[in-house]
């Protein structure tokens, strides 16, 4: 499933709800929580990870993990109040639809 | 040469200028990782094209355009630092206190400047040339 470039950010801010992740964790993590819809070329995701952070959404660091460098990423304050009024925003959005598509059968 | 290293190489020149030095660091890394889960064939089309159209575009990095890497900013900011210095003790030695002591200080704020972008940039050196060999084509 190809999903709208604005509904990226939001995806991204969910999966790093739970703690810090490399880009590969939070990868899986959009893949395996969507039952595999949300299956992204890779290479989209970290662009929009650098633009998050750029935007002081998340904020990232150096860590060594099996003797490998690893960037790890993590959600700001800022990050965490856009992550609950950009889901909100969404459960209303999705809730007007449901409403209007409750009558089809 | 591993079709990982051409990959990150086309990626290397696929990147517009002035992107962080350390993006490939970070993409090499986690092809490493997909590659021990799926195969290397297989990580690099989970991946996706590195040319021509990416999906969404790399961020600019803290350096400016022109100034495309991290040794790039080093070498100039040091060269800034150096002349200012020399300049102020050139001129210390025929007593223009002042003006020396201005050069000076404008050397300690050009590394002072670089100790900011450093650490913005994560204290992190851009890939080895290990990943950044004559690649067999081009940018996809």
């Amino acid at each position: 499933m190809r999903e709208p470039r604005g509904h990226l950010d939001l995806l991204l801010l969910a999966a790093l709800a739970d703690g810090p992740a490399h880009g590969y964790r939070v990868i899986e993590l959009l893949r395996d929580r969507s039952g595999g819809a949300f299956d992204y070329p890779e290479g989209s995701v970290y662009p929009a990870l650098h633009r998050l952070e750029s935007r002081g959404l998340l904020r990232s660091g150096w860590s060594s993990a099996s003797g490998r460098r690893r960037r790890t990423y993590e959600l700001t304050r800022k990050g965490i109040a856009a992550l609950g009024s950009e889901a909100q925003s969404w459960r209303h959005f999705a809730g007007a639809i449901d409403s209007v598509l409750a009558g089809i059968a | 040469v591993s079709s990982l290293d051409d990959y990150l190489e086309q990626l290397r020149r696929a990147l517009p200028a002035g992107s962080r030095p350390d993006v490939l660091a970070e993409v090499e890394d986690h092809l490493r990782e997909s590659s021990a889960v799926h195969g290397e064939e297989e990580a690099l089309a989970r991946f996706g094209p590195c040319g021509a159209a990416p999906h969404e575009r790399w961020p600019q990095g803290p350096f400016p355009a022109g100034v495309a890497s991290k040794q790039d900013a080093i070498m100039v900011l040091f060269l800034v630092a150096g002349t200012l210095a020399v300049a102020g003790a050139a001129a210390a030695a025929r007593r223009r206190v002042r003006l020396a002591l201005a050069l000076l200080a404008g050397g300690q704020a050009s590394l002072v400047l670089y100790a900011i972008t450093y650490a913005r940039n994560g204290g992190h050196r851009a890939p080895s040339s290990s990943s950044a060999r004559t690649p067999r084509e081009g940018p996809a």
